[in-house]
């Protein structure tokens, strides 16, 4: 009688937190993030070669915090009017040896670029290490931070 | 009956273990302003924890999965940046950062700003300004930083 009873019970607490099973049931694996996550570098890869505007306004988070390898820091609008006008432009698009700690809806994206670069008419080929930061916001990854730095090549 | 009312108080009580974060969100969040100081004050932990090689702070305000990714584009986890500091490969001989620019997401923190400390790194003296992007999150109630890169900033 008894055990039928908390039976009862637990039922009824399932169905008053009916998020909890959801919940366990709707967290993404790490590779599916990590899957997620590439297909939206792969799109703003796309999207820079084609200065495609609307795609990088998606996907670049509105207080997004940029820091090239020059270590300008650049605001999301500096960003895309740098692709817009052809201030940056990417010659070719290499980029690998990714690694990702992911802490729930927030992703760190290491990796190394070996495309070729131009900025303000300056061709730039040395490697570059790199951080990306994406969180996924309203269903979205987006990307809020981005920081590079060259690679020291040994002399 | 007794043991009734003893199975609808476990039941309660179970109920408020399993639902207890949502009603501790509904309680209190912390201000923008009151984030920033903490990190700010985390951050500067992490600093005298470097001057001072006080292992047990390193380790815990940096997260386990630390990607720390220095001027020269070397990436290290926190075993190797650790002990960097530990060996006395990596040396603060002076600590001065300003221009923060904060952007908060939850318990996840972007912090960017300029550091114009003086770094004494595999017995090679750095001066050099460094625009930097650190990344917080808040984990058990404690700010750690979980990523970290810098780079030199070539017109100064």
């Amino acid at each position: 009688m008894l055990v039928g009873r908390l039976l009862l019970l637990t039922g009824l607490i399932a169905f008053a937190c009916p998020g909890i099973a959801q919940a366990q049931n709707d967290v993404p694996s790490q590779t599916s993030i990590q899957q997620e996550v590439l297909k939206t570098e792969a799109v703003r890869d796309e999207a820079m070669q084609k200065a495609d505007m609307t795609v990088l306004n998606r996907i670049y988070a509105d207080n997004v915090v940029i820091v090239n390898t020059r270590g300008l820091s650049l605001t999301k609008a500096q960003r895309l009017a740098d692709f817009q006008s052809g201030d940056l432009k990417f010659l070719s698009f290499d980029q690998g040896d990714y690694s990702f700690q992911i802490y729930g809806d927030t992703v760190i994206l290491n990796g190394r670029a070996n495309s070729v670069v131009q900025f303000h008419g300056k061709v730039n080929r040395v490697p570059r290490q790199f951080t990306l930061t994406y969180i996924k916001l309203n269903g979205e990854w987006k990307l809020v931070a981005q920081n590079e730095t060259l690679i020291d090549q040994p002399q | 009956m007794t043991r009734l009312r003893d199975a609808v108080l476990f039941a309660i009580m179970a109920l408020g273990v399993i639902c207890g974060t949502s009603a501790q969100d509904a309680v209190k969040h912390e201000s923008d302003a009151e984030i920033q100081k903490a990190i700010l004050a985390v951050d500067n932990e992490r600093y005298e924890a470097m001057q001072k090689k006080d292992m047990e702070a390193l380790d815990r305000l940096h997260a386990d999965g630390l990607v720390f990714i220095n001027t020269k584009g070397r990436m290290l986890n926190k075993a190797e940046y650790i002990e960097e500091i530990r060996s006395g490969n990596l040396k603060f001989l002076s600590v001065e950062t300003d221009d923060y620019k904060f952007c908060i997401y939850g318990d996840t923190v972007i912090m960017s700003g300029r550091a114009k400390s003086v770094v004494e790194y595999h017995g090679v003296v750095n001066k050099r300004p460094r625009r930097f992007t650190s990344v917080f999150i808040k984990m058990r109630g404690q700010w750690r930083l979980v990523a970290h890169q810098a780079t030199l900033i070539a017109d100064e």
